[in-house]
């Protein structure tokens, strides 16, 4: 399995997070935001990709950060609308074969889908788990701790 | 189980909204508590009457919420600091058995469990997903 050319678009904590997974991991991982200061989130130990400020929803970004060459960009901004836009831009104007982007609110989740991009809701997988930590307790009894 | 588990759910945003809807279709009782009553409106409408105003750090604003009854409290507010302080007093001073908070940072969810308080953290868990998804679709 060869490494992968990742963009992570917006680097708060959920991008960061992800930069620094990925960057570990041993893929090559390219992380764009509009603020410098935001790049403070990427681990010394962890993180040995390429930084790029700009505003991604300008195409001339996108190609600073190589963007033709990507496998994989992930739109992770703290704006469902925006990482709709990048999205959509990496997907049918530079054709990036698989495109992610974080949903804030999980009623778009389905429109995301339609429109061929993959979704990140943190809202639902952290749904998810307290539902499984709620009844695991029950199940143990309710009073496991 | 011979009662329905009473879930006091604090912070009625998107993800404390979404949660109430969940365990309420599976069967349990929730109540929400929020300091903003615009926030209810997330809710479906047969949950208005489990909703209660108020600053969830003021013990009558729980106690109006069935605290004492609760077997859980799910901090879910935006803030960390407010899940953790929320969820040690639902605790220690109600007693309250399980106390689960949202946490935004990874890394503080450590401290959150030395106070016993168990964690959720979006963040982590959507970087895990992340992670998995592409391990799936993975180009050769």
């Amino acid at each position: 399995m060869r490494s992968l050319y990742v963009i992570v678009v917006g680097c708060g904590r959920l991008g960061s997070h992800l930069a620094n997974l990925l960057s570990r991991a041993g893929h090559n991982v390219v992380v764009i935001d509009r603020k410098a200061a935001a790049f403070a989130g990427l681990a010394a130990d962890a993180y040995s990709g390429f930084r790029v400020e700009g505003d991604a929803s300008e195409p001339a970004v996108l190609r600073r950060a190589r963007i033709e060459q990507a496998d994989l960009l992930i739109a992770a901004t703290s704006e469902d609308n925006l990482n709709l836009m990048i999205a959509l831009v990496a997907r049918k104007v530079f054709g990036v074969k698989h495109v992610m982007a974080r949903v804030y609110d999980p009623k778009r989740e389905e429109t995301y889908r339609e429109l061929g991009l993959e979704t990140v809701c943190p809202t639902l997988i952290a749904g998810e788990h307290f539902l499984t930590l709620v009844f695991r307790a029950l199940e143990a009894g309710g009073a496991d701790s | 189980m011979a009662l329905a588990p009473l879930i006091v759910i604090v912070g009625c945003g998107r993800l404390g909204s979404h949660f109430a809807e969940r365990l309420d279709q599976r069967g349990c009782l929730v109540r929400l508590v929020d300091r903003d009553a615009a926030a209810f409106a997330l809710l479906p409408a047969h949950l208005s009457g489990n909703c209660f105003e108020g600053e969830a750090l003021d013990p009558a604003v729980l106690r109006r919420a069935g605290i004492e009854r609760a077997t859980h409290v799910i901090a879910a507010t935006p803030k960390d600091d407010r899940n953790l302080a929320v969820a040690v007093v639902c605790r220690k001073a109600f007693g309250v058995s399980i106390a689960i908070a949202r946490v935004g940072d990874p890394q503080r969810a450590e401290s959150f469990r030395e106070f016993g308080i168990r964690t959720v953290c979006p963040t982590a868990l959507a970087g895990s997903a992340v992670l998995s998804m592409i391990e799936e679709s993975r180009p050769r």
